[in-house]
């Protein structure tokens, strides 16, 4: 068993394997050895966020460890569908989701960055550029004249 | 998490009185122009309250009632009156805010809900560059800037059901009605929460997260992404996430290497796009090589140079890059073709011309000057190859012979007298297959000297063949085109299409690119089977050979000018790239 703590001094005892998921955790148990208590604490991860990544490990700790995306064809060219268990996991509001992202990504949890970098894609797709500044609170700082040079530069991408 | 009755929904002044409960249950952000987030007290302050404050441009502010996750005991009372203060755009008075009873949405019916829930409340909204009280009830709202209505929106336990969420003036940002009608309560939920609590993540992602999202859309979804302001232009604008578009196409996309400094990953994108869309249209930019006196047999070509040989019995060398007449080699008095020029081959350092003289003329290529002439066929040579150990050529006597490349001696000569052979190509370095006129193929292991396989394949004699990877192509006097599977000789697809015979067949970039007698020149996917492309008229005689590359098509017939089909429209400097 490992215990993590949160950065509200919240503490979670997960089995190993699950902790596992964590590329870093896992480097750092090595790194300490197999000491039958171990406490890593987690600093910048808050135990709301802590707690939906560590149900994201624990639903996973089965799974078959991917190889490095980048070198299996296999996965180079991958489409944007998410596991469903996934999709639903991640179905959390925006500031959940990006936390979840950040923790992902700090964390080293591959398969969970990937999900949540898909989901966040996912809401961009086949969007406009106006519902793509509402969906994420952006304000337009382009002039007119800008703009319709953006659109004639983007007319290549247009119709395919 | 606590989902218990709702917390005291007054506040003190900087709203910490509310626990992290409240904070749980409902998000609910003010949005105004300039602030990219409220700051946390506010946020707090506001947490217990179903709504939503947004202001979407200057002038403009839009409320959204939003319902609480879970509102198992909504105080009923009367309709909330809710102030806010805004000291300026960017800043929010924590002194300000007085929060008071919120609207009450009981587990009673829709009825019941709309009789609790006046219309309209009273609406004060100053320019929110200054200051401005808003408030607000529940069901509607008559705000100067819009309409606002909760239509239907009830709750029943612990779910919470949203129809036609709102509607609001026309720059005001969100309209929910089109998703929100969706009867599944979780895509709702996730629909409100999602957009309610945005956040643009380019400010809280590291670098290589944005980009990992980028990678996941379409050029089309990043032509959207650059429009939306200047730092997503800049991310969707980058190497980085080009150069990763562009690997992830097929593995038909390469580029040169090295490639130069500098290089912009869009542009090199773009051209390949282009080049795509080109040969998905037919659009060619086309270029006739004028010079021939009679029927052009052969051309093969490079980057630099098209080499075509005819019946005029010349060897021509043209500027692949402007289509001008470079050399006639005619060669000499000592060595020279007396006939016509049927087929040639060419790498860095020699280019080897087979004529129906029944010799074959190897050039140093650098000179464009002849060095030796082999004979060893009793009738045409047909078609030759080479490769960096041997040279193989063919005849219509039905000889085929392997011919050693560093000295030009023979190597062997398979000989069968009962049919002419057409045409060969590289299998591997080792193995060659023949195309012949009894309508066999056969492949022939050059190193040892023998045939290890023969295919009926064609009713009627096979005119060419081609070979890519583990597949050969060939071509028949049956008008039909044969791909077949190179290790296990296996028949994979037959392409109709043409209407005479098919003279001549080339593979690249998975396709196949035919010419016939028909005067036609097709383009076919290699993994389909399908026509891509029908090229008509640009021959006015029969198609005598033809080779492409990913870029162009050169094709020769019994008319004098081969003609050179350009898949590359824009000469941008990018084409350069591209590797052949």
């Amino acid at each position: 068993m490992v215990t993590l703590i949160s950065s509200d001094g919240q503490t979670f005892e997960i089995d190993a394997k699950v902790a596992e998921k964590s590329v870093l955790i896992k480097n750092m148990m090595e790194d300490i050895g197999d000491e039958a208590s171990s406490e890593i604490p987690i600093p910048n991860v808050a135990s709301n966020v802590l707690s939906k990544v560590i149900e994201y490990c624990t639903h996973h700790k089965d799974d078959p460890s991917l190889g490095d995306e980048e070198t299996n064809p296999a996965n180079k060219i991958k489409n944007i569908d998410i596991d469903e268990w996934d999709q639903k996991f991640l179905a959390v509001d925006q500031e959940m989701l990006f936390e979840i992202i950040l923790t992902a990504n700090y964390l080293d949890i591959k398969p969970l960055l990937e999900a949540g970098c898909k989901t966040v894609a996912n809401m961009i797709k086949g969007k406009s550029p106006e519902e793509i500044r509402r969906t994420f609170n952006i304000q337009n700082d382009f002039t007119p004249e800008e703009e319709s040079q953006i659109r004639r530069e983007n007319e290549w991408a247009e119709d395919r | 998490m606590t989902r218990e009755g709702r917390p005291n929904c007054r506040t003190d002044s900087n709203g910490d009185e509310l626990g992290p409960e409240a904070l749980s249950l409902h998000k609910i952000r003010v949005r105004l122009p300039g602030a990219k987030k409220l700051n946390k007290s506010l946020y707090k302050a506001f947490a217990s309250i179903p709504v939503l404050l947004e202001s979407a441009s200057h002038n403009v502010a839009s409320i959204i009632f939003s319902l609480p996750k879970s509102t198992p005991s909504l105080p009923s009372g009367e309709p909330t009156l809710l102030n806010a203060y805004f000291e300026d755009r960017d800043q929010l008075s924590n002194n300000s805010t007085d929060v008071t009873e919120p609207p009450s949405i009981n587990d009673d019916t829709k009825e019941n809900k709309k009789t609790q829930l006046p219309a309209a409340q009273s609406f004060k909204s100053g320019c929110m560059d200054s200051t401005s009280y808003v408030s607000t009830s529940a069901a509607s709202a008559i705000c100067p800037f819009g309409s606002l209505k909760l239509e239907d929106s009830y709750n029943t336990h612990q779910s919470i059901r949203v129809r036609t969420l709102c509607s609001i003036g026309r720059d005001s940002g969100i309209d929910f009605s089109e998703e929100a009608r969706a009867s599944d309560k979780a895509s709702v939920y996730s629909i409100l929460d999602n957009t309610i609590n945005s956040v643009d993540f380019l400010h809280e992602f590291p670098r290589e997260v944005i980009e990992l999202i980028f990678l996941k859309l379409t050029p089309q979804d990043l032509a959207s992404c650059r429009q939306v302001c200047m730092s997503w232009k800049e991310v969707a604008d980058s190497n980085a996430v080009w150069r990763n578009m562009f690997n992830k196409k097929s593995s038909d996309w390469k580029v040169k290497d090295p490639l130069p400094d500098g290089i912009i990953w869009k542009n090199v994108y773009k051209s390949h796009h282009f080049l795509d869309q080109n040969w998905k249209l037919g659009n060619v930019s086309p270029r006739i090589l004028k010079g021939h006196t009679d029927s052009v047999y052969c051309v093969e070509f490079d980057d630099s140079k098209i080499i075509t040989g005819s019946r005029d019995k010349t060897i021509r060398v043209w500027n692949a890059r402007n289509g001008t007449l470079m050399k006639s080699l005619e060669g000499t008095k000592v060595i020279g073709h007396t006939g016509s020029i049927l087929c040639l081959a060419f790498d860095t350092k020699i280019l080897v011309s087979g004529s129906s003289d029944k010799s074959l003329i190897i050039w140093d290529m650098n000179k464009l000057r002849p060095i030796r002439r082999i004979f060893r066929h009793k009738d045409s040579v047909l078609d030759v190859c080479l490769n960096s150990i041997y040279i193989v050529s063919c005849s219509r006597d039905g000889s085929l012979c392997v011919w050693n490349r560093d000295n030009y001696s023979l190597r062997y000569r398979f000989s069968n007298v009962a049919c002419s052979i057409n045409s060969i190509g590289f299998v591997n370095s080792k193995t060659v297959v023949s195309a012949g006129s009894d309508g066999q193929l056969k492949i022939w292991n050059i190193e040892r000297g023998f045939c290890q396989h023969s295919i009926v394949c064609h009713d009627r004699g096979i005119a060419c063949v081609a070979v890519y990877k583990n597949i050969i192509v060939s071509g028949g006097n049956d008008n039909l085109l044969k791909i077949w599977d190179s290790k296990t000789y296996k028949l994979l697809r037959i392409l109709k299409g043409h209407d005479l015979v098919v003279r001549a067949v080339h593979i690249v970039d998975n396709r196949i690119i035919s010419g016939s007698y028909d005067q036609t020149i097709k383009v076919w996917d290699l993994n389909t089977g399908e026509l891509l492309n029908d090229f008509t008229g640009w021959h006015s005689g029969r198609i005598l050979s033809i080779k492409a590359n990913h870029s162009r098509i050169v094709s020769t017939s019994m008319g004098r000018n081969p003609v050179v089909l350009d898949f590359f429209t824009d000469n941008s400097d990018y084409t350069k790239l591209i590797q052949n």
